[in-house]
């Protein structure tokens, strides 16, 4: 039985940066990295690029071996875990060989989760997670005139997106509307007004009776809607924590593995990043998953930091819904709340919204604080706008110039803060 | 074979450094320490010293570089006087707590004001407070031989601390005498290896913090000052048993005797004596002789170590006379005596004899203290064996 | 250690948004002068007078670069440059939501995000700046160059918050290394623990308190011995200006003369810092200490501070420079020539020592105040190299800020009144016009 220091488990966003957050302390203790690839580290996030062509399948790699050797990482590739035993400090991998580890972390990312339609098992469908998947994809692009995307988020509009491109009729069908989470209707009528310019259909407000084969083609049939058919099926309803392998262990998961504010899982040296994790909220304690490159790469270098005892280490703030987005030219990010909520009146809202244009832009705030920033189509600086909500910047000296000017009043306060 | 010269004490004293080879020399030219400053230069540039010359621009510099010298390891030599010794007091006082064998000759000289170039003893006898070995010197032969044997004496590992070599300005500084020089590997032989800086150095291959602060009350720091403080006096008490050991061997070797602590003359059956120390003492000598033959019975003590002070040297010459006067060359301001007399009473009761005792003073800028001034010192010492009275101190000048 | 890189300061206090850099970027970049090309860009608050600057400050670990799922941002381990790859760039711009500073934004024109390259080296912005907002500092090079090396004195010594002192000593000991003897004169170095207390000695150097009066001597005397023996030891002190320019300052004098082989600092904080704030002579015209105190009859001191590096040049010594804290690279290049001119006679340099407990002013401010005194020429900073015969500025006195922009920082010069602070500006205009004198290729004029 081989054993290491370190044993990081997945070689994603969260996995590399616990990495590199280890090696700034500990240049030496061994590292071991498991994928249950066959692949070196990528993103999952640059699939859908791949799709288009823009990325070529060989340049999504994060780390080449050269990098990872001047990480002294030994990457492990297809090695699947398939059982973590805490009380010898070992994991079972699918081969039967066993690993023994001073300090594991859990990095294992999500996986979609299975359409819950009756039907589609039935028929072949794609989905978009991993290199293979975006390949499958890919080729099945061609040939293919028409398709029905199921889901609402950033996958789901990015395959849309791809497969317009490719010159394919797309429906995208979502239960209530896309990226419900992250923008408001307004705003959520600007992005339909945007894909519909490109040919692709929303239908929303759907709900699925079945899915089913028609000749050939792929049939979804919907409550009190048309029936809508399609040579091609892209699903990304969702995803799933993979933390199947973790029965058994003792480590306590719900949705995904429950972390603390170091990322530390229920049980001594295990740590959980990423996807894969349930930590704290930004707005309150509840733990949630939070499924985005930031939160893994946060998450991922204070697992690591932790792991070492670096004394810089501070708590996990929480994670809140955010991302960029990009459709068809048209830049969109979001941040926090997109809509008033508990505790939020529309009074601390501020919202310039031109449809004719594209152009949306919100603010939310609490106790004049920015706790929500949308947009489309402005000059906003989305990174400017989320430090302020991060930390929570009070902005009542400032409001007015704010309000008139968001962009140079946020970049004066992170300079100011940054010296 | 030694060879012969005829040379005055301040020649006598840098052919003293010449045999002794030090690595470093550094002076600034002071009335009657001069023509010292120059023979040294001279010898240097002659090549016969092959030490480095500091031609510094003031006493207090002279003695800072033999500092800095003797910490990097170098066997160091320089020689002063009167003012010139009050302008170096700052770095003198600090040469014997930092243990450094730095060998001084002192010209001895009176102090201004009034304006005065003169010899006297007031330099000397004003810095005796301050950790230095004090040696008084009667010949130009004695003080080329304890030239050397101070190095011995000052580089001894029980003792380490500085040395001056003290000799009456005017009177030895330019007076000429026949002497011998000693043969250079005798010299080399009789001083052995040099022994500098084992205990403090500056020398990157042995890095430390020479002379670190003392804390002060609360803490370690007076106790730790006390140690070095007592450390100090024990290198003084132990010096008192090198210095006649050293002297000793250079009578062994060189045929040369010295008396190395006190010189008792005619004592033997003294009934009282005369206390003298420095050159003054050929003269007293002189003086005894003529009342002995006169049938007076008077000895002499000389005094040639003042520090440390040779106290048991002192209770065996004096525990039998019944008188004593004693003749300074300076002043003690306040006790309005001289200091040497002043010393002695303090002996005298700490050795519970108890004799009447009168203080003299002499030989102030550059005055001669003569055969008829011992007379004088002699006759009223034999007058006072039976006072009772303290007794005025007598200023033997004052009418000249 | 690591490495350090060259970086792009930025001085808000001196912008005043006229967008010069922004335009200048633009230009380089893509030859308009359309700022949406920039990489940098300006945030001008027109009420307060005030910028911001959103450009890319090439962080240590930066965020955008763990956020590109592409891999089309790489931080490179010799420049520190993050480098955008625009081949692999797929436009995501999760990495403008990373930074927080603006320093990597999505160009509207393009669509595509830029950011600052910094020219290969060479900065544009930076030239372009007409007020020297703008700063691109080489101090990397010194930690690059230095840093691996030991510091030669232990953590915790005993000095005030924000000591000058401190880092003049751990700066200086670390370029000229162990083989070297250290005088520490009654003064502020030498309190705060350099030589030790009670047999406990804080320099890992051979290290000794001389008198306040005789540390040139000394330290003359154990040079001419290693000589002697064929030893190569530097000589090092560090003096305080009272050691240096009063008391201290025959034994120095004749050292010079002599041309006595030793590095001898100056570490002048303008009087007596460690004993109670008393005048020496090197403390400035009007400034209040314990011993020129601010009354009704009197207003802080009323002669001026004696010129001791012109001085010891006048005593011909092999290498005399003046320097500042402020100026480090500066200081790094004065010290090797120090050393190299210390293996033939004295080298000589005054340092300039802000002491924020003695002139009252916040720790905080202490690499401000000796930026800003030199900048207003009341530290000019020059050297002067025996063999060349002239003193050559190493900063230039032509632009200068007043004098006032320095005092205002001092709480010894708090009770100053406008006499005051003119004779003050006219004196630093003096000392420019004398040291002109001494100058042989540069001809400096400045304004009154």
């Amino acid at each position: 039985m081989t054993s290491c220091k370190y044993l990081i488990v997945g070689c994603s966003h969260a996995g590399m940066s616990a990495a590199e957050a280890i090696r700034v302390r500990d240049d030496k203790g061994s590292i071991t990295m498991l994928t249950r690839e066959d692949l070196m580290p990528y993103s999952p996030t640059i699939l859908p690029y791949v799709i288009s062509g823009r990325t070529r399948p060989l340049a999504v790699f994060l780390k080449d071996e050269d990098e990872m050797a001047r990480l002294k990482i030994d990457f492990r590739q297809a090695a699947t875990v398939s059982g973590v035993n805490p009380s010898d400090r070992t994991v079972t991998l699918a081969s039967g060989d066993r690993l023994a580890y001073e300090k594991l972390l859990l990095a294992t990312g999500s996986l979609p989760a299975t359409p819950p339609f009756p039907g589609i098992e039935s028929i072949p469908y794609h989905t978009l997670r991993t290199v293979d998947d975006a390949l499958r994809l890919k080729d099945a692009m061609a040939g293919t005139t028409s398709a029905i995307v199921l889901g609402a988020g950033l996958i789901a509009i990015h395959a849309a997106e791809n497969l317009a491109t490719a010159g394919v009729k797309v429906t995208v069908i979502v239960r209530s509307r896309l990226l419900r989470g992250y923008f408001d209707d307004q705003a959520g009528d600007i992005i339909r007004q945007i894909l519909a310019a490109k040919g692709i259909t929303v239908i929303g407000d759907a709900l699925i009776n079945r899915i089913e084969d028609n000749a050939g083609k792929c049939m979804v049939v919907l409550d009190g809607k048309p029936p809508v058919t399609a040579d091609l099926l892209v699903a990304a309803t969702g995803i799933s924590p993979c933390i199947g392998y973790l029965d058994g262990s003792g480590i306590r998961t719900e949705n995904g593995v429950v972390v603390d504010e170091t990322m530390r899982a229920s049980v001594k040296d295990v740590w959980a990043a990423g996807d894969v994790a349930q930590a704290r909220g930004f707005f309150d304690e509840k733990t949630q998953i939070d499924a985005t490159l930031p939160s893994a790469m946060e998450q991922g270098r204070m697992a690591g930091m932790d792991m070492v005892d670096d004394k810089y280490l501070k708590h996990y703030i929480g994670g809140l819904s955010l991302n960029t987005y990009n459709f068809f030219g048209h830049r969109a990010f979001s941040i926090g709340f997109s809509s008033a909520t508990e505790g939020i009146s529309d009074a601390d809202t501020d919202v310039h919204c031109r449809p004719a244009d594209n152009q949306f832009q919100k603010f939310i705030f609490q106790d004049n604080r920015l706790v929500g920033a949308s947009a489309i189509n402005t000059r906003l600086d989305p990174g400017v706008m989320y430090q302020l909500v991060r930390r929570r910047v009070d902005l009542t000296p400032d409001m007015s110039n704010f309000l008139a000017d968001p962009v140079s009043t946020g970049r004066l306060l992170m300079s100011e803060i940054w010296r | 074979m030694p060879k012969k010269l005829v040379c005055d004490g301040n020649e006598a004293a840098a052919w003293g450094v010449v045999l002794s080879r030090p690595d470093m020399v550094a002076v600034y030219p002071i009335t009657p320490q001069s023509s010292l400053a120059e023979y040294i230069s001279q010898f240097v540039a002659d090549g016969i010293l092959k030490a480095d010359l500091m031609d510094v621009e003031g006493e207090h510099s002279v003695l800072s570089v033999l500092q800095g010298a003797a910490l990097a390891g170098a066997r160091t030599f320089t020689a002063s006087c009167g003012q010139g010794l009050a302008f170096m007091f700052e770095p003198y006082f600090r040469t014997p707590p930092l243990r450094l064998p730095i060998v001084m000759s002192l010209v001895t000289r009176d102090g201004i004001s009034p304006q005065c170039v003169w010899g006297g003893q007031q330099d000397a006898m004003t810095v005796r407070e301050t950790g230095w070995i004090h040696m008084y010197c009667e010949t130009a032969q004695e003080i080329l031989d304890t030239t050397i044997m101070a190095y011995k004496i000052a580089e001894h590992r029980d003792v380490m601390l500085p040395v001056n070599v003290n000799h009456d300005g005017n009177y030895l500084s330019y007076g000429v005498e026949q002497i011998e020089l000693p043969d250079q590997a005798d010299v080399d032989e009789f001083l052995g290896e040099k022994n500098v800086n084992w205990h403090v150095a500056l020398d990157p291959e042995r890095p430390m913090g020479v002379d670190p602060l003392t804390g002060g009350a609360g803490g370690i720091g007076p106790s730790l000052f006390v140690r070095y403080r007592k450390g100090l006096c024990e290198g003084m008490q132990n010096a008192l048993a090198v210095i006649e050991d050293i002297h000793r061997q250079w009578g062994e070797r060189f045929g040369r005797f010295y008396a190395p602590l006190v010189e008792s003359y005619r004592m033997e059956d003294a009934e009282y004596a005369i206390v003298t120390i420095g050159s003054m003492s050929g003269a007293g000598k002189d003086a005894v002789d003529a009342a002995r033959n006169a049938g007076e019975p008077v000895g002499l003590l000389k005094i040639k170590t003042f520090r440390p002070f040779p106290l048991e040297a002192i209770k065996a010459a004096l525990s039998h006379v019944k008188a004593i006067g004693v003749v300074d060359r300076s002043v003690s301001f306040g006790w309005n005596c001289g200091p040497v007399f002043q010393e002695l009473l303090s002996a005298l009761f700490y050795l519970r004899i108890h004799i009447p005792a009168v203080s003299f003073i002499g030989g102030l800028a550059g005055a001669d203290i003569t055969v008829d001034h011992f007379e004088r010192v002699i006759r009223t010492t034999a007058d006072i064996m039976n006072t009772d009275e303290p007794l005025e101190t007598i200023w033997l000048n004052e009418a000249d | 250690m690591g490495i350090g890189y060259n970086t792009i300061a930025f001085h808000a206090d001196k912008c005043d948004g006229c967008g010069k850099c922004v335009t200048e970027c633009a230009r380089v970049h893509s030859q308009t002068d359309n700022p949406a090309h920039s990489r940098i860009h300006v945030a001008w608050d027109d009420k307060a007078k005030w910028a911001g600057l959103a450009l890319c400050r090439q962080c240590g670990e930066p965020d955008c670069v763990s956020a590109c799922p592409a891999g089309a941002l790489v931080k490179d381990a010799y420049s520190g440059v993050v480098f955008w790859d625009e081949n692999r760039c797929v436009d995501c711009h999760l990495c403008t939501l990373a930074c927080g500073y603006a320093g990597i934004v999505c160009n509207p024109e393009t669509g595509r995000v830029v950011k600052c390259d910094m020219c290969n080296q060479d900065p544009a912005c930076v030239k372009a700046c007409p007020r020297e907002a703008l700063e691109f500092k080489k101090g990397a090079q010194l930690f690059n160059q230095w840093g691996d090396l030991e510091d030669l004195v232990v953590p915790g010594l005993s000095s005030c918050l924000g000591c000058n002192s401190e880092l003049v000593v751990r700066h200086t000991l670390r370029r000229i290394g162990p083989d070297t003897v250290v005088a520490t004169p009654p003064g502020c170095v030498a309190g705060v623990g350099a030589v030790g207390v009670n047999g406990i000695t804080s320099l890992k150097t051979p290290v000794f308190h001389p008198l306040l009066t005789n540390t040139a001597s000394m330290l003359a005397g154990a040079r001419r011995y290693y000589n002697r023996i064929g030893r190569d030891v530097t000589m090092l002190a560090f003096g305080g200006d009272g050691g240096t320019a009063d008391v201290g300052f025959q034994s120095l004098s004749g050292a010079a003369e002599r041309g006595e082989q030793m590095i001898y600092l100056c570490i002048d904080n303008e009087g007596y810092m460690n004993t109670g704030v008393q005048r020496s002579g090197t403390t400035p015209y009007g400034s209040w200490t314990s011993t020129t105190p601010v009354g009704k009859a009197l207003k802080g001191k009323t002669r001026d501070a004696k010129p001791m590096p012109l001085i010891m040049v006048m005593h011909g010594c092999e290498y005399v420079a003046t320097a500042s804290t402020a100026y480090m690279d500066d200081y790094y290049a004065k010290l090797d020539k120090a050393v190299k001119a210390a293996k033939h006679g004295m080298a000589y340099i005054h340092i300039f020592s802000p002491c924020p407990t003695g002139w009252r002013f916040p720790p905080k401010l202490l690499i401000e105040a000796a930026r800003t005194a030199v900048q207003a020429n009341l530290v000019p900073l020059w050297e002067y190299e025996h063999a060349k015969g002239d003193i050559e500025f190493t900063y230039s006195p032509e632009h200068h800020i007043p004098v006032d922009e320095y005092l205002k920082l001092i709480g010894k010069y708090r009770h100053l009144d406008q006499e005051q602070v003119d004779y003050i500006q006219k004196k630093a205009d003096r000392n420019i016009a004398q040291l002109n004198k001494f100058t042989l290729h540069q001809e400096i004029t400045t304004g009154g």
